[in-house]
């Protein structure tokens, strides 16, 4: 019998952040931005397609916790291509690669749509906290 | 009484329509789909000369516009998805309820297994938000693009919505262990013609072999908790607006007087 190890350098594999760890760092990235008064939320959705969707949620606590969904991003386990939609205008993004995926993400995420939406709840929460 | 009006424009109507549908019965609560009006010059016609006001919803629903009576203390966005808005009244007097307002994608832009999908999504949805809120007097209206017998409707994991309130008042049904809450669905009484009116909200003549031409995609469905508070003799498919027919000459929905759809009220004694 052969020790010797047929599966070739594993120990030095790069391991690439799957579009999920981008969602959860957008996430978190909004709550700390905002202090907290308004937080992302990643959830996973059931679909009947092979793969993966997930959507990302602005939640606001002091609203009652009012949830609304921003973005879905529906991907195989090899990630790429993977198809974004724009929940505010119902646009669909396909992007073959994490280059694509970051800067059509960055477009949504800065629209004006959304950031209406986060202006929105920001004022609506500093009501409830006076 | 709390009075709940739904109707999908399919991107036509009248101002004057739809004001005129909201004040002939009395609306507290309208939920329209495919609107092009504008909200504030719609909440602006609704309120002209009129004592008590229309508001706009908080929330971000971009798929169904709400407009209510009560004030953001009384009626607070719970969630906003897609298609899909959740709200919480809480009116001054009575029981608080949860309200789904919906409007799915359409049957030509989906197929059936998508829209299956997508009704097992909103069960969730709505079981987080009972979860949230804490109880589960939820009543769920608009345009499903499904009819009350196809799978997304009818089945456990979808929405499990059933014609016969003595089935739903059992409260859950269980498979493979797992329990799933009933909606009772009232809209199954408007199949068919014994009455003089239309026999169904949406009129399609898909040229298929199995052409059903009749569909009642516009529903209202209703959790055990709050049957109680359903006004039965409410629930009506509104085919009149201010003495005009929204109908054709031959039964069907008007598009060019009204919509392609036809719209639904209920009550609820809350």
């Amino acid at each position: 019998m052969t020790e010797e190890s047929f599966w070739g350098d594993l120990e030095n594999v790069q391991i690439e952040p799957t579009p999920l760890i981008h969602l959860k760092e957008q996430a978190s990235q909004l709550g700390k931005k905002t202090g907290g008064i308004i937080r992302g939320k990643v959830t996973r959705k059931t679909t009947p397609y092979q793969g993966l969707t997930y959507c990302l949620n602005i939640v606001a606590p002091f609203l009652n916790n009012y949830e609304v969904s921003i973005l879905e991003v529906r991907y195989r386990l090899d990630a790429y291509p993977l198809k974004l939609e724009d929940m505010a205008k119902g646009k669909v993004y396909e992007c073959s690669c994490e280059e694509e995926f970051l800067k059509d993400l960055k477009e949504i995420l800065s629209s004006d749509q959304v950031r209406r939406i986060i202006i929105s709840l920001l004022s609506n929460s500093a009501d409830w906290r006076k | 009484m709390l009075n709940i009006l739904f109707w999908n424009l399919g991107r036509r109507s009248s101002t004057d329509a739809v004001v005129s549908i909201a004040r002939e019965h009395s609306a507290d609560i309208l939920l329209l789909a495919e609107s092009e009006f504008s909200r504030e010059s719609l909440v602006t016609a609704l309120n002209e000369n009129q004592d008590s006001l229309f508001f706009l919803d908080r929330g971000f629903s971009n798929r169904v516009q709400i407009y209510t009576r009560y004030m953001d203390d009384f009626f607070r966005p719970l969630q906003d998805h897609g298609g899909i808005a959740v709200r919480h009244i809480s009116p001054p007097v009575g029981k608080d309820v949860i309200l789904v307002a919906v409007h799915l994608q359409s049957k030509l832009f989906s197929q059936e297994e998508d829209q299956s999908f997508a009704c097992c999504n909103l069960n969730e949805i709505i079981k987080n938000n009972e979860k949230k809120v804490g109880h589960s007097r939820t009543i769920l209206m608009g345009d499903l693009n499904l009819n009350p017998f196809e799978s997304g409707v009818a089945y456990a994991s979808g929405l499990n919505a059933v014609s016969d309130r003595r089935i739903a008042r059992k409260g859950t049904r269980t498979i493979d262990g797992k329990r799933y809450r009933y909606f009772y669905n009232p809209m199954w009484n408007f199949f068919g013609d014994f009455s003089t009116r239309p026999p169904g909200t949406y009129f399609y003549d898909s040229g298929k072999c199995a052409n059903y031409y009749w569909h009642v995609f516009d529903q209202v469905l209703i959790r055990p908790d709050l049957i109680d508070y359903f006004e039965f003799d409410s629930l009506k498919i509104i085919t009149e607006v201010n003495g005009f027919s929204l109908l054709t000459d031959q039964g069907k929905p008007d598009r060019h007087k009204g919509s392609d759809h036809l719209p639904i009220i209920l009550s609820l004694n809350l």
